[in-house]
């Protein structure tokens, strides 16, 4: 009887660090459509600068170049050139881009002439650390609001890189900054054409 | 390299000859930008430099009429040429064409590091830039069999890198010296050649910019508006810098200013032009290029395209230990049509190109910027 409890509670201590190194792979992703929406109208869309929130002083905008970039590539949607973009925000008095009242998104797609406008949030870019190993690590996510009413109509996030499991046992020091990023933006506008 | 080499190989003799029997092609040598932050000797590598053209058989604008000139009009900025300084350098100076040099890097910690990007530029009414090249190198380019081809004297250095761009500029006006209504003409290569669109069925020539696989944009968007057969007048503007490299928005802009030079079917706008157009209309870009700017931008006759971007990251590195960096997205802007005609994104480190024992390993952010450019250049126009 003691040896069964023994091999119970080994296995749940075998099972709960197993859980916690896959847990800390960090391949998480969400994402929502609005079944309402015809998204096959949106032809142009605008990219609002992001909201930065990690240490890295231009994550925020590494990430939105890399988005437009990658999104005009899949020929689907064309996107304003940033330029545009930010002469539409000044001329339409937006006092937080990164977080547009649907009022002044309406008045700022009249200007740019866009069907919608994407918003997002880089809460992580950078290093993490566990013990020896290092990896790099993106986390994203995005908004697509819907020009004329201010809606939001497709929401999504994405986490790529982080150290996984081979990290761990085997070391190495993850994936480059770039290609981490790509491949967080790729699974957002993947999410976004699904 | 191996651009600059087969520049290099075109003939010095040759060259001579060409120049000699054409007569003279005067060149007003303005003094060097620095971009590279830092002190260097500029008065010695413009002497050099000229010292090399003259041994070429290049007829220079001397010093003193020169100085004279630049007293007269007032010129403060040397890193560009605007229309009506152009215009007095024909008219005033009686010179054909403009080399205007930035310095990149000039570093003598051992291994030493040398990096300088040349362009001439026609003078009269619209300047246009006729040719520029690049030299960029490092002392451990080609450490050969136990280090033996390892470059201690920073002079020997300057001087390999001087003599390449003098003997790039000696290729090119020997090729292609034109002149046309008494202004440096482009040398435009004819509209022949093997390729033939299937589209549109016209004849274009095809340049091969060169550069490995491995430095192509991770990302790229090309619109159909761009055409290889078609004439296109580019204006580049300097990209936005968000590295901590002072003066890196402006050195990647001077790699595409040199890259599409290269190319046969483009004429690239002096960017002193479109700074003084800038500086007169009172635009600032801080979030890039508006639709508004290109409108403003294209009072300048036929600029068909305007490029411009972002650098992210340009870094070199001290020493022998490290690896350069450089990250930047471009962008190009159709003036008809008003749209992004082109998109892409490169990100580098110097030994992405390396397949074993460091063969393929650039030692110098301008050479990879170069590589970079180059290849990016090359798949916006390419078929």
């Amino acid at each position: 009887m003691a040896n069964i409890k023994k091999i119970a509670a080994n296995s749940v201590i075998a099972f709960s660090v197993l859980f916690s190194l896959l847990a800390c792979g960090g391949k998480a992703s969400t994402y929502w459509h609005d079944p309402e929406m015809d998204f096959g109208s949106v032809k142009t869309v605008a990219v609002m600068p992001f909201v930065n929130a990690t240490r890295d002083q231009f994550a925020a905008e590494r990430v939105r170049a890399a988005f437009i970039n990658r999104l005009l590539a899949t020929g689907g949607i064309y996107v304003m050139p940033k330029g545009e973009v930010a002469r539409g925000i000044s001329r339409a008095g937006i006092t937080d881009p990164t977080a547009p009242s649907p009022e002044e998104i309406q008045k700022f797609a009249g200007i740019v002439k866009v069907d919608a406008v994407i918003t997002g949030t880089v809460s992580e870019y950078g290093e993490v650390r566990s013990g020896t190993s290092a990896a790099n690590v993106v986390s994203v996510s995005m908004q697509m609001i819907e020009a004329q009413t201010g809606r939001v109509v497709w929401s999504a996030s994405s986490t790529k890189g982080g150290i996984d499991v081979s990290d761990r046992l085997f070391g190495g020091g993850g994936q480059p900054m770039a290609d981490v990023t790509g491949k967080a933006v790729d699974d957002i506008i993947d999410k976004l054409f699904k | 390299m191996i651009l600059l080499g087969s520049c290099a190989s075109s003939g010095l003799s040759g060259a001579v000859k060409s120049l000699d029997a054409k007569g003279k092609y005067r060149i007003a040598v303005l003094p060097i930008e620095n971009l590279s932050g830092a002190p260097a000797p500029f008065k010695d590598l413009r002497l050099s430099i000229m010292q090399k053209m003259k041994q070429r058989g290049m007829t220079l604008l001397g010093e003193e009429a020169l100085d004279r000139f630049m007293e007269k009009n007032r010129i403060r900025y040397i890193g560009g040429l605007d229309g009506p300084t152009a215009d007095a350098f024909r008219k005033e100076a009686d010179t054909d064409a403009v080399l205007i040099s930035s310095l990149e890097r000039y570093d003598e910690t051992f291994p030493a590091k040398i990096s300088l990007i040349c362009r001439l530029v026609s003078t009269g009414e619209h300047p246009v830039v006729l040719w520029a090249d690049r030299a960029g190198l490092s002392g451990n380019d080609s450490p050969g069999l136990l280090g033996l081809g390892i470059i201690e004297d920073p002079l020997v250095l300057t001087d390999k890198a001087l003599t390449l761009l003098a003997d790039s500029l000696a290729g090119y006006l020997s090729a292609g010296e034109k002149k046309g209504d008494g202004v440096a003409a482009r040398r435009q290569p004819p509209l022949e050649g093997p390729y033939r669109s299937p589209v549109t069925g016209y004849r274009y020539q095809r340049v091969e910019v060169g550069g490995r696989s491995s430095f192509r944009p991770r990302i790229e968007y090309r619109s159909l508006v761009i055409r290889p057969d078609k004439r296109y007048r580019v204006a580049v503007l300097p990209f936005q810098n968000l590295s901590v490299r002072k003066n890196a928005g402006e050195i990647v802009a001077l790699e595409f200013i040199g890259q599409l030079s290269k190319l046969g079917n483009v004429s690239v706008v002096e960017p002193g032009v479109i700074r003084e157009e800038m500086l007169s209309k009172r635009i600032i870009m801080s979030g890039g290029v508006s639709l508004a700017d290109v409108d403003l931008l294209s009072d300048y006759p036929e600029v068909d395209l305007i490029v411009s971007g972002t650098v992210f990251d340009y870094q070199d590195y001290i020493g022998f230990g490290g690896k350069p960096k450089v990250d930047f997205s471009a962008q190009v802007i159709d003036r008809k049509s008003k749209q992004l005609v082109w998109a892409s994104e490169s990100q580098n480190e110097g030994d992405d190109g390396v397949l074993f024992f460091d063969l393929g390993r650039l030692n110098t952010a301008n050479a990879m910027a170069s590589e970079m450019v180059g290849i990016t250049v090359g798949q916006m126009m390419s078929e």
